[in-house]
């Protein structure tokens, strides 16, 4: 009989370390492996400015990620985040336009976002009992409609509201702030996920919901919570993107964004059968696709094979964590 | 008794590095009921599994028919007339009763399927069984009880001359699984070869007339039931003796910590209960007569809708979990798996579930809160383990069950509720349970325990009350409960009669 009370160390660490690669190993590895292809292959691709291309046209996807990281891990999606990005910058660039002064207006779409997500995604689904795809699928097609109605389908222009171009596509000492944005969204995502109560608790209702309800965990309030964090990300998204499009676009801004932050999710180790998925595993989900498509055009590849490379990717990485669990 | 109808010998089987079986035998006779013991992990199910085909042993022979093989593969147990019932149904919730039990061989003719005769057959299957289910019925509709009842229908479609059982019993209530052994018995008289897992001491001394243990993989012995007795078995299965199976520590009644007065929801009608310190009081009573219901209600997963629950002299009426667990409430589910556990977390941080939630939304938690809960809570559960970073998908039903009862123990309650605290575990791990509740009233503190095992409620408890359809029928001083009493007021023949046993309550 061996009774363990206290935990050996050793031994304890030594399965983290084991459970810790095994986690980021696969999608990791194939990372690395596109990046010394790449460097070797690519004159340009080490470059400075390169690289800081590649974070600053990826660093909206991965803040609309963080997001999705915690719905995704407690067993939801939502599917309406890329609309929601795209409502957002034309209420932005409306509210701009009526004359509302720049931060207060960000302030605002940030808020508005958060509020609209949290109370018909969250709501509907926590205390609705609403099946989170179909909450979401309708709310993918109403707020892509809403930002059409609200905008006339019309571009506008939002170059002359200077913090909405400094989020968006400004630099602070020389680094780009829009990624700055993300690694900041990133470290509080993170230390959330990882370090509280509320972290714990979304992958306690991913892992197991009953199991959860019973032991205390108010799961309603976690679902609640994930979609208006969902939003959250969302509405943060909605100025950097209108910043760097230096407009908002009410058609092609963010679509099918909801599509690659899901995917970059599930790249990064998450799986839709909840409980799974880090907000650094995201991290590298999101980087991994940004590479991809970086390479693609560096190696001069007509840009219409970056969907197949993405769907190869995430459907063999995917088979692969499959396989491996077996 | 007549010949051997299969006979296994030698048979090894590892999984990876571990040893399930080794040199394991079991010879089955033409019409005898033939219960397999052994504590969890000690082979049972996969002896049963190589029988039905399910797995290939690693080497020795399998002897049927005049015939001697090394392995069988499901369909040549089917051919054989070997039929399985597993522990878990498993069936498709979405489909009906009869379609389940007859699936893989629905009659159709061109392709159509020909319904009539689907339902015929099934309900003919049931009407043996002596079950009043009709077969058009979905089986997401019918509790727990009924689908093992259906499983275990689905097993008799082809008239088997072998019946393997594999825990088929543990999630009946004794109605059901009587209704079970009669079925068996009657199959037995046909000449029928029954081989079941059973961790039911009862069930096995009731039914079996022989009984192969097994202990680690090595066959121990098989022996008569008839020139055997419970202790004898359990020490074959521990492999030592016990001084004493049951723990029922001295009772010391203090202040009352659990007051339920007249509390209703749904079907529980006026129940009125008290539990004290250093007290255990058990509630029997059928599945669906409110055992699991009442425990709900006590812990706030479902608030009372008339009544008052009073903890430790303040009312609470708990509105959540949370708020029974602050108020001094502690709950471990019936199921561990589904309600209890969540399985690809390490064991200490399962252990801090409960606790975390005593704490603020934003609180910092690390493996330090998560270690501490489960050193607290864990002390004196002999819990197996590597160490505390394990999964707890990797561990036997019982370290499973002791994990959720750190869990609760880490919230410090002053009252803690099991249901069906030892369903489904072993021998040894059980009787680490018993000491853990004997431990625990030793301590000050009040449990209440649901359990259909009538004998370990009388074995465990200081008073039984009896639940009958939401309402406490009656109330025992385990001293002068029986079995037959308890199962009087439960099955609720008080109703057609006026006699009364017992103390009479409500």
């Amino acid at each position: 009989m061996t009774t363990n009370e206290g935990g050996q160390a050793a031994s304890g660490s030594g399965v983290r370390v084991g459970t810790v690669l095994r986690r980021y190993l696969g999608v990791g590895a194939a990372l690395l492996v596109l990046i010394v292809v790449l460097s070797l292959t690519q004159d340009n691709f080490l470059r400075y400015s390169n690289i800081m291309n590649i974070l600053r046209t990826n660093a909206v996807l991965f803040v609309v990620a963080v997001g999705l990281t915690f719905v995704i891990v407690s067993q939801g999606l939502d599917l309406s985040v890329g609309s929601m990005v795209a409502l957002g910058g034309v209420f932005l660039a409306s509210m701009l336009e009526a004359g509302v002064p720049a931060w207060p207006a960000i302030l605002i779409t940030v808020l508005a976002c958060t509020f609209l997500g949290a109370l018909i995604n969250g709501g509907l689904i926590a205390y609705g009992g609403l099946n989170f795809f179909v909450v979401t699928l309708g709310m993918l097609q109403l707020l892509r409609g809403a930002a059409l109605v609200l905008s006339n389908g019309v571009t506008k222009s939002t170059i002359a509201h200077e913090p909405v171009q400094w989020l968006g596509d400004g630099f602070v000492a020389g680094f780009p702030m829009p990624v700055l944005i993300a690694i900041l969204v990133g470290i509080v995502g993170y230390v959330v996920m990882r370090w509280t109560r509320f972290g714990r608790s979304v992958y306690a209702v991913g892992g197991n919901e009953v199991a959860a309800r019973l032991s205390g965990v108010n799961v309603r309030a976690v679902r609640f919570s994930v979609y208006a964090i969902a939003a959250l990300t969302a509405g943060i998204a909605a100025v950097m993107l209108t910043g760097r499009l230096t407009s908002s676009q009410p058609v092609s801004g963010a679509l099918g964004l909801e599509l690659s932050a899901a995917a970059a999710v599930l790249l990064g180790g998450a799986s839709f059968a909840g409980g799974s998925g880090t907000v650094a595993g995201t991290a590298i989900g999101v980087l991994f696709l940004g590479i991809l498509a970086n390479g693609i055009t560096l190696a001069g590849v007509p840009s219409y094979w970056q969907g197949i490379a993405t769907g190869v990717v995430l459907v063999a990485a995917i088979a692969l964590d499959r396989f491996r669990g077996r | 008794m007549s010949a051997a109808v299969l006979q296994a010998a030698g048979i090894h089987k590892t999984f990876g590095g571990a040893v399930a079986l080794h040199d394991a035998r079991l010879t089955l006779h033409a019409g005898e009921i033939h219960a397999v013991m052994g504590e969890n992990g000690s082979g049972k199910s996969t002896l049963l599994a190589i029988l039905s085909g399910a797995l290939r042993p690693d080497s020795g022979t399998i002897g049927f028919d005049g015939r001697s093989v090394g392995a069988l593969d499901p369909v040549e147990a089917r051919a054989a007339g070997i039929a399985i019932v597993h522990q878990e149904p498993q069936l498709a919730p979405s489909l009906t009763v009869a379609e389940n039990i007859l699936m893989g061989r629905l009659p159709a003719s061109a392709g159509f399927l020909r319904w009539r005769t689907v339902n015929a057959r099934a309900q003919a299957v049931l009407a043996t069984l002596g079950i009043d289910v009709d077969v058009r019925t979905k089986v997401a509709e019918l509790s727990i009880g009924r689908r093992q009842m259906i499983e275990i229908a689905k097993g008799l479609v082809d008239e088997p001359r072998i019946l393997l059982l594999d825990e088929a019993t543990s999630s009946l209530d004794e109605a059901d699984a009587a209704i079970l052994f009669r079925l068996l018995r009657a199959l037995r008289d046909k000449g029928v070869a029954i081989a079941f897992v059973s961790h039911r001491m009862t069930e096995v001394m009731e039914l079996a007339d022989r009984a192969t243990v097994l202990r680690d993989g090595h066959f121990i012995g098989t022996t008569p039931i008839a020139e055997t007795d419970e202790r004898a078995l359990v020490s074959m299965m521990v492999g030592r003796d016990l001084k004493s199976y049951w723990h029922r520590a001295p009772a010391r009644p203090g202040k009352v910590l659990l007051d339920l007065q007249e509390v209703s929801r749904g079907s529980l009608r006026d129940v009125t209960l008290t539990v004290r310190a250093g007290e255990v009081v058990g509630l029997a009573g059928l599945v669906g007569s409110g055992r699991s219901a009442l425990m709900r209600t006590i812990t706030g997963v479902r608030t009372a809708t008339s009544g008052a629950i009073v903890v430790d002299g303040r009312r609470v009426d708990p509105r959540s979990p949370a708020h029974a667990h602050r108020a001094g409430i502690g709950y471990v589910p019936e199921d561990r798996k589904v309600e209890g556990l969540v399985m690809g977390w390490s064991i200490r941080r399962n252990a801090a579930l409960s606790r975390m939630n005593l704490r603020g939304p934003m609180a910092f938690l690390g493996k330090a809160f998560d270690e501490a809960a489960f050193v607290d809570g864990s002390q004196g559960l002999k819990i197996k383990a590597t160490d505390s970073g394990q999964r707890v998908s990797e561990l036997s039903g019982g370290n499973q069950q002791k994990v959720v009862i750190a869990r609760e123990l880490a919230t410090n309650p002053k009252v803690l509720l099991l249901d069906e605290p030892t369903r489904g575990i072993d021998v040894g791990a059980k009787e680490d349970i018993y000491a853990q509740i004997a431990k625990l009233v030793g301590e000050g503190m009040g449990l209440l325990i649901a359990s259909s095992e009538l004998q370990e409620l009388l074995g465990v408890c200081h008073r039984i009350c009896v639940l009958y359809q939401g309402r406490i029928v009656a109330e025992f001083d385990a001293e002068e409960a029986t079995e037959e009493a308890i199962a009087y007021w439960a099955s609720g023949a008080h109703e057609l009669e006026t006699s009364s046993q017992g103390a009479v309550h409500a």
